[in-house]
């Protein structure tokens, strides 16, 4: 049964290395256990590892398309606006500052923004219709928002056009060609009026945003609402939407010190609730593999308290030749080091191949839930990002979780009576 | 051979190895009641996806009049008796109905003296908003008396944006039945509050005759029904659906896809995760079993000799897992009791109060434990217990009384 493990001749302080072979090769005493038990450590982290990359191949898409729609990766503002919408908080000098922005690293897009609340008003008198909406001027030399796709129409070429939701087009009952009437507070507080011509209609997925939102030339936007020079915000586009939060700080330590005080606001700042949601999500994924590494532990416990009984014989021998009950625990958690290893290197390679065959071709995910992915902007195709940091921190949880599930069993080896031990081998 | 014999021999096996049956029970248990508690989790989050839809004015069922989806307004209006009610039409029993209430909703601009907005002007008779958000919201200042009631109430977040207050008088703008432009100025009555500022920035509540009386017209834009339970659901609908031709009659998960969408997902969810956490529990259940088979050879060799059946020998196998499964299962779910009834009051999201308000989840979340899960982990985990005693007993039956003897 054990003359592989005890061939070799093993002094009083049996050498690292000499420990780590005998460890190896005890693994394969018993095949079906320590491949069943592999088969369990890579299981969980096959599931885990997939699972997390799976999200967040969602989590960039989603952030990417939720910024994307309008506001973009960082904005420069009034320090106030954020929090205080008005008309009144507005960044000075704002073309000098996208010129500014725009030679910073990292910086991929900027345009300006004018932003307002005012009443749209379409069709003849007497018979108009009336709407509220949020008004954006828009430069549609520098603009980016994929809004700008247009669903009917065209976006605006220039000063005198307009550019509005589906919804609001549906409620005004205007379609291309129509005038508009945007009248609002300006700036300083008086009347903000302005007539534009419908360019076109645009359709984001996002019910709220087509059924009020109007763009016009930032041109019209400046002249109407009084801003001068001003703009409401600049809108960023980082390379990465996962670098916001440094180019933001970047550009806040690079342009500080002009004469407008500006903040510079990544969509981490400007959307908590996707962060949130992100984080939300991560907290459920953190419970199921919590779940999961505790039973896969159970279960290499189990496969260590039963390789430890049968072999009892083996180790009173290897105590009766001169091996320290040191030396054999040392050789025990070395054993279970090396089927974590394996384990997770099973995992982690399959795991790796599927999602790196995934991300090639992408996941349908099916017509049933294209409402809730269009709701939360994604594409009906996933593509998986293999998740380092997941597989990394699931492999050292569970070579840890390993070793301390070996930690109990051998725990009897303390007590091991040699005389007993070898009288077990019948 | 007896059954009774077979299942003492299994039992007593058990026994023979109690360190190693003790953690694979503990194994089982664990699992047991961490898919029971964080199950009840993600229904918690379904019911209350389901129940905010409902309470967003929608009902079970909603009746509105064609077209007044794309393009809200006065003019895609419909008439009601005043007496009609959905549970006397046939088919419809009292009980299943929770309450029903008319509405009148509209567009219109409001200004105060510094701010205009967009807002959805709705009237409604207060007394019937026990089934919307309309009824359990806090107001500052008073509510609606009635129907007749002539003043506003404005949402907080709302107010702030128009630097106005109770007590103050702001001007509203909306389209008649005639399509020209109707204003008027009423006073705040009170402020209320909701969950999240989405719908106090959305909604301006008055009486219901004050918005038909600005419009020049007695009728109604929709109707909710809500039920007392949403399995009553297809039979109202369809029966409502005959009752009122010409009309739209809609379901929540009409009105709010995305809800729906949410709430059909949990289901597969659950299953899928509920497989995975079984999944990892087969490995070691095999493990175990085969082992405790194979210690077993000469013991096994020697039943077969002395003329047990190999069937037998199977069927002792499968009811050791069987046991060993049944016991955990029970220790399992007193667990995930135990875990689940501190909880069951709620738990506390409100950190995440931003995220949960966006998605439409309830910033308390209420676990919520159902019979039929609890079923399902008891079933799914039965049917791996066996699936997981097929290969340790084909191991067992492969034993022959030489080979064994030979050991």
């Amino acid at each position: 049964m054990s003359e592989a493990a005890i061939a070799a001749p093993v002094r009083r302080s049996a050498a690292p290395d000499s420990l780590v072979t005998m460890a190896w090769r005890n693994l394969w005493r018993v095949r079906r256990r320590t491949w069943l038990t592999v088969a369990g450590v890579a299981f969980a982290i096959f599931f885990v590892v997939f699972a997390n990359s799976m999200q967040r191949g969602t989590f960039a898409v989603m952030i990417d398309n939720v910024t994307g729609i309008l506001s973009g990766h960082v904005q420069a503002q009034h320090p106030a606006y954020q929090d205080d919408p008005r008309p009144r908080n507005t960044v000075a000098d704002a073309a000098a500052l996208r010129t500014a922005i725009m030679e910073q690293p990292g910086v991929r897009a900027a345009t300006l923004r004018g932003m307002a609340f005012a009443l749209v008003s379409a069709g003849s008198e007497g018979r108009e219709r009336t709407f509220g909406a949020q008004i954006i001027g828009m430069d549609p030399i520098t603009e980016f928002a994929s809004i700008r796709r247009p669903a009917t129409g065209r976006f605006i070429a220039g000063p005198g056009e307009a550019f509005i939701g589906a919804g609001l087009a549906r409620n005004l009952n205007a379609n291309a060609g129509d005038e508009l009437v945007v009248l609002g507070t300006a700036k300083e507080g008086g009347v903000a009026a302005v007539a534009v011509t419908l360019a076109g209609t645009f359709e984001s997925g996002m019910t709220e945003l087509d059924r009020a939102t109007l763009a016009l030339h930032f041109e019209d936007f400046a002249e109407a609402f009084g801003l001068g020079g001003e703009a409401h915000a600049v809108a960023i586009l980082a390379d990465d939407s996962a670098d916001a939060e440094a180019v933001a700080e970047r550009l806040a330590t690079t342009l500080d010190g002009g004469a407008a005080p500006v903040r510079f606001a990544s969509w981490e700042t400007l959307r908590p609730e996707l962060v949130q949601f992100v984080e939300l999500k991560a907290w459920g994924a953190y419970l199921i593999s919590a779940l999961l590494i505790v039973l896969v532990t159970f279960g290499v416990m189990n496969a260590f308290v039963m390789a430890v009984f049968e072999r009892t014989a083996e180790f009173g021998m290897l105590k009766a030749i001169g091996m320290t009950p040191g030396a054999i625990r040392r050789m025990l958690q070395i054993e279970a080091l090396w089927m974590s290893v394996l384990g997770v290197a099973v995992g982690v390679g399959i795991s790796a191949a599927v999602i790196g065959a995934l991300s090639a071709v992408g996941i349908s995910l099916g017509e049933e839930y294209s409402e809730m992915l269009e709701r939360f902007n994604m594409p009906d195709r996933l593509y998986p990002t293999f998740d380092y940091a997941t597989a990394f921190g699931m492999a050292a949880l569970m070579v840890v979780a390993v070793q301390l599930a070996a930690l109990l069993p051998t725990r009897r080896l303390r007590k091991l009576n040699v005389v007993e031990a070898l009288r077990e081998q019948e | 051979m007896n059954p009774m014999l077979l299942f003492q021999l299994s039992w007593r096996n058990l026994w023979r190895r109690r360190r190693r049956n003790g953690l694979l029970l503990a194994a089982i248990s664990f699992a047991v009641a961490g898919v029971v508690v964080l199950n009840s989790f993600i229904r918690g989050l379904q019911v209350q996806t389901m129940q905010t839809a409902v309470n967003n004015m929608n009902g079970h069922v909603k009746v509105l009049a064609p077209g007044y989806l794309d393009d809200p307004g006065i003019a895609k209006s419909f008439d009601l008796a005043k007496e009609w009610r959905p549970d006397a039409l046939e088919g419809i029993e009292a009980e299943m109905v929770a309450g029903w209430a008319s509405r009148v909703r509209v567009p219109a601009v409001v200004m105060s003296e510094r701010e205009t907005r967009g807002v959805q002007l709705v009237g409604i008779d207060p007394a019937a908003e026990a089934i919307s958000f309309i009824g359990d919201m806090a107001v500052e200042g008073e509510r609606l008396s009635g129907p007749e009631d002539r003043r506003l109430l404005v949402g907080r977040a709302l107010a702030g944006q128009l630097e106005t207050a109770a007590g103050r008088r702001i001007v509203l703008i909306t389209q008649g039945a005639d399509g020209r432009n109707r204003e008027a100025g009423y006073r705040i009555a009170g402020l209320y509050d909701t969950e999240g500022e989405g719908l106090e920035k959305a909604f301006l509540f008055t009486g219901i005759a004050n918005v038909q009386n600005l419009l020049d017209a007695s009728v109604i834009t929709e109707l909710s029904v809500r039920l007392t339970e949403d399995r009553h659901s297809p039979s109202v609908l369809s029966r409502m659906i005959d009752a009122l031709t010409g009309l739209d009659v809609l379901t929540w998960q009409d009105l709010e896809p995305t809800a729906a969408a949410m709430y059909e997902f949990v289901d597969l969810a659950i299953a899928m995760w509920f497989l995975i956490v079984m999944g990892a529990l087969a490995f070691g259940l095999i493990n175990t079993l085969v082992t405790a088979v194979m210690e077993r050879t000469r013991e096994l060799g020697m039943l077969r000799a002395v003329g047990m059946r190999p069937r037998a020998v199977v069927v002792q196998v499968v009811v050791e897992s069987m046991l060993i499964m049944v016991l955990g299962i029970v220790i399992g779910l007193a667990l995930g009791m135990l875990l689940y009834l501190p909880m069951a009051s709620g738990i506390d999201l409100s950190a995440f109060a931003a995220a949960t308000e966006e998605f439409g989840f309830s910033a308390l979340m209420v676990p919520k434990l159902e019979a039929g899960d609890i079923w399902l982990v008891v079933s799914l985990a039965i049917v791996i217990g066996l699936l997981a005693s097929v290969y340790p007993a084909w191991r067992s039956v492969k034993i022959t009384p030489l080979e064994a003897m030979r050991r």
